[in-house]
């Protein structure tokens, strides 16, 4: 009985005291980004059995109080409590916001823990990064989102590009074909849901057995890779390892690999990346290795891999992401997706037609 | 050579058994049913020791086993009319490690998900197991099942349209 | 605009529709974003049923009745009996007379098999990032963070082998591409 008077009273003491109680957002005082306001939407907080599961759903609306465009925006999202060794963010790429003007970025969260008295906020929001439209960079970057906001908006030019000339070669017809294939590629791209464990090994199903990578080499890639493989188990497939080799003539300080998966049916499945923080001179060979696991919730009766290049940073920040030629030529857009940017536009069609995909194409 | 034999069997048993007595569990939807079943696959399995020597393989045929096992068995208990089978069932995915404060909430939604599969006839709920579960084609299933594809198609839609009905009353 | 019937979108999320069928149902899908969520709604089913009936009936004591079962197994293997066909019937009240009558065989059998030095499927060891029908998560001993993907449809998830998971969307609410990030250290 006491047991559940607790939890009642907690309970109600939760659902009944303001949200920013629960949800602190710290952003530095001379921050380019600033918040406006914060709705808290729909927040709760339920005992289930020993545990609270807390549910949060807030809206910040920031303002861009900056002197540049800004083209994407990330967040921190921290439970020390709940999760010490995990971090989370929420980033909203492919931004067109003039100063002055605000934007909305919606968190919704859940966390699960052991029931106890708390003092302090559960969760806090910190600012981890703002790319401007000129690619300059403010924030502490804990999360690396400069680089990874940087690819979205390289990434973003591309696609802008490719869609304007497809408007300029075959006009609005021409340009709606290639949404209506882009929609399709995105509603016809195979999933596989994942688990990742860093620590020790996680099989349950043997040894597995080891798989080298086909590994797909463009002559206009800054990184080659040259050789890999890694264990493959009916559920995952772990220590992945790559020998790759710097053929630009600059230095490179990081690079991924696209791992993707085939089964014996034939079909295919991007399983995850190869992330390598690794400084790279000029025709230097290195070997990056993972321990890793990648579990699947489903089998997939591994029969091949293919491993592509997928992103590089140059020691000075520039980065390389593969065209859309390369993309299309392996037949790797259909699992890797569209960009966020060819994500936007094509729900931009989706939502008002192509007159207003092609006036937003124009602004550009 | 004998200690090898009998490793290799602990091994067998070890990094399959759960799983087994799941998909057959799904099957016959009787959990005293599928710890006999399971038992007769495993033995059934374990008396042709040289189809365990390929780890991807013999777990592919033994999920056979299973799946035929319990057909079988729900044809004898004429609950349901089948031919032989023949081609590999999928082997099941295992359950999901998680911490656990999770096992709270996961008790629940299989809680939910035993009075749910009780909504479904004998027909859509085999339907179901062995086309979303164990992942076979959908012509392989309305082999098992002994029904035309169209048949199994409808098994199939039928399932899943109650199956969601229920899902998105719980979730309101 | 007319719309697919229930059962051709439902066959559609799981991919059984003919492929005549099949193309006549995509192409209507660009058009209709109503039938687009329907479709998406049976595909989140049915990852939360794969997901869920992949696990134990509730309640069960999985630990005692494995230790059943293997004992059982080596019992039958060692008899050398091969339960099947119409002696199914059988071979069930066998099972349960075997266990009455040789009570003492098989505890003792038992307990040879349980001490037995099985390989113990490994745990995963926490923190452990993981894609969910709900959203992506971070999982720890001391709890799990979920950023949801509060129902936007379609979400695209990637995982990287460095520990670290992400869910991309495009959030109705807000109308802007929206990704979320999960990564353990």
């Amino acid at each position: 009985m006491f047991l559940w008077s607790r939890l009642s009273f907690l309970t109600a003491c939760l659902a009944a005291a303001a949200v920013s109680q629960t949800l602190r957002v710290d952003f530095p005082a001379e921050s380019p980004v600033t918040v406006v306001s914060a709705d808290w939407g729909t927040s709760e907080a339920s005992p289930r059995g020993g545990a609270l599961v807390v549910d949060l759903r807030t809206t910040l609306r920031l303002r861009n109080s900056g002197a540049a465009p800004i083209r994407g925006v990330t967040l921190v999202v921290l439970a020390q409590e709940v999760t010490p060794g995990g971090k989370a963010s929420v980033s909203v790429p492919s931004l067109n916001v003039a100063p002055g003007e605000t934007f909305p970025v919606r968190i919704d969260l859940r966390l699960l823990r052991p029931l106890q008295a708390t003092a302090g906020p559960l969760v806090r929001v910190e600012l981890d990064g703002v790319l401007f439209d000129d690619l300059t960079f403010y924030g502490p970057d804990r999360l690396n989102s400069r680089r990874t906001m940087t690819a979205w908006e390289i990434e973003a030019r591309r696609d802008r590009r490719c869609f304007k000339s497809v408007l300029a070669a075959r006009g609005p017809e021409g340009l709606r074909e290639e949404i209506l294939a882009s929609l399709a590629r995105l509603a016809d791209r195979p999933s596989l849901d994942v688990q990742v464990s860093r620590r020790g090994r996680a099989t349950t199903l043997g040894a597995g057995r080891r798989l080298e990578f086909a590994l797909l080499r463009w002559p206009d890639a800054p990184i080659e890779p040259l050789a890999g493989a890694a264990l493959v188990a009916p559920q995952e497939a772990r220590e992945a390892t790559l020998e790759v080799r710097n053929r630009s003539g600059r230095r490179v300080r990081y690079f991924e690999i696209g791992w993707i998966l085939r089964d014996r049916q034939g079909h295919e499945y991007l399983a995850g990346s190869v992330p390598a923080e690794i400084r790279l001179a000029p025709g230097e060979i290195t070997q990056v290795s993972t321990d890793a696991t990648l579990r699947f919730s489903r089998p997939v009766a591994v029969e091949a891999m293919r491993g592509f290049v997928s992103r590089v940073e140059f020691d000075d920040g520039e980065l390389w992401v593969p065209s859309r030629e390369h993309l299309s030529g392996e037949r790797l857009d259909r699992l890797v997706g569209p960009s966020p940017e060819e994500q936007r536009l094509a729900n931009l069609y989706r939502k008002k037609g192509l007159g207003a995909l092609i006036d937003e194409l124009n602004r550009f | 050579m004998v200690a090898e034999a009998a490793e290799r069997r602990s091994r067998f048993i070890a990094e399959n058994l759960r799983r087994i007595f799941i998909q057959i569990y799904r099957m016959v939807g009787n959990v005293d049913d599928a710890q006999d079943l399971t038992q007769e696959a495993f033995i059934k399995a374990l008396q042709r020791e040289d189809q365990l020597k390929d780890p991807d393989k013999a777990a592919h045929w033994l999920s056979r086993i299973a799946t035929n096992t319990a057909i079988d068995f729900l044809r004898r208990s004429s609950r349901a009319e089948f031919l032989e089978v023949e081609a590999l069932a999928e082997p099941l995915a295992s359950p999901a490690e998680e911490s656990p404060e999770e096992l709270l909430l996961r008790s629940e939604r299989r809680l939910f998900l035993e009075e749910g599969l009780r909504v479904l006839t004998e027909r859509e709920r085999l339907a179901l197991v062995l086309r979303d579960l164990e992942g076979l084609p959908a012509a392989e299933v309305a082999r098992r099942l002994n029904c035309s594809k169209a048949t199994v198609r409808s098994h199939i839609a039928n399932a899943r349209i109650k199956f969601r009905q229920l899902l998105e009353r719980r979730n309101r | 605009m007319s719309h697919p019937q229930a059962t051709a979108l439902a066959l559609f999320a799981g991919g059984e529709l003919p492929w005549w069928m099949r193309w006549r149902v995509r192409w209507h899908l660009g058009a209709c974003e109503t039938c687009r969520r329907e479709v998406e709604g049976y595909r989140r089913a049915a990852a939360w049923f794969r997901e869920t009936a992949a696990e134990l009936p509730p309640g069960f004591d999985w630990e005692r009745a494995a230790a059943e079962m293997r004992a059982n197994i080596q019992l039958g293997l060692e008899a050398g009996e091969c339960v099947s066909g119409p002696e199914r019937a059988v071979s069930r009240i066998r099972w349960r007379v075997a266990a009455a009558v040789a009570s003492i065989a098989v505890v003792v059998l038992g307990g040879w098999w349980l001490h037995m030095p099985h390989p113990r499927a490994p745990r995963f060891e926490a923190p452990l990032v993981a894609s969910t029908s709900e959203g992506i998560q971070i999982r720890e001993p001391e709890g799990s963070l979920t950023l949801l993907n509060s129902g936007a449809v379609p979400v695209m998830v990637s995982a990287s082998a460095e520990g670290a998971m992400t869910a991309r969307f495009i959030d109705e609410e807000t109308g802007l591409v929206t990704v979320n990030h999960v990564s353990v250290e």
